[in-house]
């Protein structure tokens, strides 16, 4: 389990989860089941350093684990540069993913490419991929960002 | 939660009546992600020998989608007319809209300070 | 052999690249650390770059530094993999972002573009169309176009 506080090698399992239908489930701390809103269940798809962020919010508790439950939201949060190359395998981790779904775009190199929106090998964005329901801006978001993101999801904003 | 850093670099707030549009940030950002319009107009002042010409600021967006908040613009305003502000939350539901013009940049930020 | 062996600001030149390459490996230089190419522009060749590395008895790395030129119409280089198997994806990124042809891969497949179109990315004169093509917010207007990042001989082509 990650040490409260901190972000360090002990989360690369996080990592290797790999496609998202096979990754870690995690939710909002404090998210009782039953409570009003929609359980949200975030699978992170972490590209590049984005996703360090996403990890922040695990190691400081904000994000906590949890069990699969067919009602949640899942949310896939994209966080990272969209390689041409990679632009496959994202699409095949959202359309693993079990409905109901939302993708968030966590970033700006998901956004839009962000800095690198002039490369011969990144995707402009990964709403070019994937359908997105909400854009987190930042570069990166810090994970009070993705929080507060996650809970406009919650009530439906 | 732990406090978040007054001097976080959550978004770039503008003060508008600062700006001449004199177009340093637009030229000097790596990213191309701010877009300025702007007009002249001639102002007569009684017992001037002519009018002189003043620039007018139509419009004013940074785009949050690209922007790499490396903080170049900030640094380079000859005017102070753009700054930090440690606000972070301002997530959009599409990539248009993460285009912020002159109203919200204001809103970041307390006008004239 | 010890110490040292060419520099990364000055390799040693091996013309005879595989056997070179090979003759490094078997005196013990078996740990590839980098292979890539350079486009000599003006020169009108593309310099291809590896650096191997050897550990002593006593634990330190020693280096050594090598480079052949290409001709950059038509570049060969021939493949080191039979002697440096971790050569392979090194051999491929320099044949897709430089158009190298290289002789004696077992598999040239695309490692970084899939799909892409196009001059070798990494070629200086090839363009970086999204900075041709995308309108430069900071352009004055009437004032002769000075897009950062776009040559003249870029714009004037398109």
């Amino acid at each position: 389990m990650p040490t409260r506080g901190t972000v360090g090698f002990h989360l690369r399992p996080h990592y290797a989860a790999g496609v998202a239908g096979e990754g870690r489930i995690y939710a909002v701390a404090g998210q009782e089941p039953g409570s009003p809103g929609i359980q949200i269940h975030v699978r992170d798809l972490g590209l590049a350093c984005c996703a360090v962020e996403f990890a922040a919010a695990i190691g400081r508790g904000m994000l906590v684990p949890a069990e699969p439950d067919p009602d949640a939201l899942s949310v896939l949060i994209v966080s990272g540069t969209v390689t041409d190359a990679l632009a496959p395998q994202v699409l095949a981790a959202w359309e693993a993913l079990p409905e109901p779904k939302a993708a968030m775009s966590f970033g700006a190199c998901s956004n839009s490419g962000g800095p690198y929106w002039d490369s011969y090998a990144v995707t402009k964005g990964v709403d070019r991929v994937i359908p997105v329901t909400t854009y987190v801006p930042g570069c990166p978001p810090r994970p009070e960002a993705l929080i507060d993101a996650l809970r406009s999801l919650e009530v439906g904003q | 939660m732990s406090e978040i850093p007054q001097q976080a670099r959550g978004a770039i707030a503008l003060d508008a009546a600062a700006c001449t549009s004199c177009m340093l940030c637009v030229k000097e950002c790596p990213d191309w992600c701010i877009h300025i319009e702007s007009h002249t107009e001639e102002v007569s002042e009684p017992g001037a020998r002519r009018p002189r010409s003043v620039a007018v600021l139509d419009a004013f967006v940074i785009d949050w989608a690209l922007c790499m908040y490396c903080g170049i613009c900030v640094e380079v305003c000859p005017f102070d007319a753009l700054h930090w502000v440690p606000t972070y939350a301002y997530p959009a539901a599409g990539q248009a809209d993460l285009c912020h013009g002159i109203g919200r940049l204001e809103e970041f930020g307390p006008s004239g300070s | 052999m010890t110490g040292t062996i060419g520099s990364p600001s000055e390799p040693e030149a091996w013309d005879d690249w595989a056997a070179d390459v090979g003759r490094h490996v078997a005196d013990g230089f078996s740990h590839l650390d980098l292979l890539t190419a350079v486009d000599r522009v003006r020169t009108g060749e593309i310099e291809v770059v590896i650096h191997l590395q050897r550990r002593t008895a006593e634990g330190a790395l020693e280096d050594a530094w090598g480079r052949t030129l290409l001709a950059r119409q038509a570049p060969v280089l021939p493949s080191v993999v039979a002697v440096l198997p971790s050569a392979g994806w090194h051999e491929r990124e320099i044949a897709e972002m430089f158009g190298v042809e290289v002789d004696g891969h077992p598999d040239l497949q695309p490692l970084l573009l899939h799909g892409a179109d196009g001059p070798p990315p990494l070629l200086k004169d090839t363009p970086l169309v999204a900075r041709v093509e995308t309108p430069w917010p900071g352009q004055a207007e009437g004032a002769r176009a000075k897009t950062p990042g776009v040559p003249p001989e870029w714009r004037d082509a398109t």
